[in-house]
This record gives structure tokens, sequence and C-alpha cells, in this order.
């Protein structure tokens, strides 16, 4: 049932703004933004891949929302691409976000008036 | 085995060469990161899948139509074929046309003669030539035309 046709059309629609979530707590890599997805998401949403992850940063860069730099990490680890807001990047997400909210208030009120069907 | 799939994976790649450089780079980042938080290369590769369907998801995701692509490469060898075999036509006609002797001549003479050559073909040689020469810059142009036409 998790991944009706339906449901996966809610986590497509959402994907992005999370992604904008994670990026925007702080400058964060690849691996890095994999990771709390799946610790924080990975239940809910199926556990994430880089084979998802990297074609949507490559379109949120296109889209001017993130940006990136490359640089050796604290860890001794090779160079990693580090991701970043960009202004607009900010802007677009405060603007999703505060959609979302909108958007859950009134999903929640179509589902109030079936509550009795939820067992 | 990382080696192998990103061998794998750079060779099913149908994107520009500037994605594919991307794309490689990242992936060769996901192992380090990986191998930094004690992953496996075995562990990375069963996560990211077979190198096509890894190929693909990056493909497809991009917003890019692998079927289109190959089709495109397809018509564009096509336009290359053919303005090289005009250019190549050509060329020997010209050569052809004016390392020739004069009409009629036979043996170096310094003079016309009254007997004709009858050749095998029905035509000579650089007026054969010239005619696939301009059939075949004609195809390329066509061609060359229909492909900048979709591209809009």
């Amino acid at each position: 049932m998790a991944d009706s046709k339906y449901i996966q059309q809610f986590k497509k629609g959402s994907f992005e703004m999370i992604l904008l979530c994670l990026i925007a707590k702080k400058e964060t890599y690849g691996y890095e933004i994999i990771t709390e997805l799946n610790e924080t998401g990975g239940k809910i949403f199926g556990y994430a891949k880089e084979g998802t992850i990297y074609p949507m940063l490559y379109r949120l860069q296109d889209a001017g929302l993130v940006q990136c730099r490359i640089a050796s990490s604290q860890a001794n680890g090779g160079p990693k691409k580090y991701y970043s807001l960009t202004a607009k990047g900010r802007e677009t997400l405060c603007e999703l976000i505060s959609f979302w909210r909108s958007y859950t208030v009134c999903v929640d009120s179509f589902i109030d008036i079936v509550k009795d069907l939820e067992a | 085995m990382r080696e192998e799939y990103i061998k794998k994976v750079t060779k099913e790649l149908s994107v520009s060469r500037n994605q594919k450089r991307e794309i490689i780079r990242d992936l060769n980042e996901a192992f380090d990161s990986a191998k930094e938080h004690g992953e496996t290369e075995k562990q990375v590769i069963d996560r990211l899948g077979t190198p096509k369907d890894f190929a693909e998801s990056m493909e497809e995701t991009i917003g890019f139509n692998r079927a289109q692509y190959r089709k495109r490469r397809r018509k564009l060898l096509a336009v290359y074929c053919s303005c090289g075999i005009a250019v190549f036509c050509l060329i020997s006609a010209f050569v052809a046309k004016h390392s020739a002797l004069p009409d009629n001549t036979i043996g170096q003479a310094d003079s016309m003669t009254q007997i004709t050559v009858n050749g095998f073909w029905p035509f000579d040689i650089w007026s054969a030539l010239l005619i696939i020469g301009l059939i075949f810059a004609i195809v390329a142009v066509a061609l060359m035309i229909g492909l900048t036409r979709k591209k809009k």
C-alpha cells in the first residue's frame, strides 16, 4: 500500500522542498543529505539513494535555487561538493513553506469531513 | 569493483560531455563519502543498482530522453557522411576534369582528331562524380535543415 501511485505523487511533490530545507539548515554534501533524509524520513519516504538525489540537486542548481562549491572536508576526506541555498533558493523555500502550511490546513479540512472513516 | 562500476556507468550515460564529467565526479564522491562512513563498495553498488539503472535514473531526472538523443546522434552522423561524400566527389570531379586530356584526343596528339572515343560508360567520369557530389550535398543540406528545425 505504501507505494501506491497516489502516495508516490505525494512524495514526489514534496521532495524538492525537503532537500531545500536540509540545504538551508547548513552547507552540506551529497552523502550527508542522503544520510539525514534517511534518518528522519526513511521510514515514510522510503530510503533515498544517490540515483534519485543527485538529479534533483542538478535540477535545483539549474534553477538557480542552490549553489555548490568544491572543498575538502574537515574529516580528512576527498574533495566534496558542498551545497548551499542562493538568495533565490531561500526566497523560494519561504514561499513553499508558507504554501505548504495553508495547503495542509486546507487538505485537513477536507479530511475532517470524513473523520469517522479513519480507523 | 568500484572502477569497473564507474567505467560501465560512463559507457552507459548518453548525456553531454559536461554532464557526464559532473555525474562521474559525483559518483566518485559518493564512493569516497561512503567509505569514510564505513560502507563497503559492495554496499554502495547494491544501493545504486546496475550501472544501466543508475545511468538511466540520472538521464531521466535530468529531463533527458535517451531514444531522442540516439536518434539525433544518428542523424548528425548521416549529415557528416553526406558532407564527406559530397566533398570527396566534387574534389575528384574537379581533379578528373582538369587532369583529363582534351576531348577526343588519342595518344597525346597535338591537335584534334576526327576519331571519337566510345567509352564503356555513356557518360564521362567527371560529370558522374559531379552529379553524385551534388546529390549528396543536397542530402546533407536537407538533413541539416531538418535537424536545426527540430531543435526549436
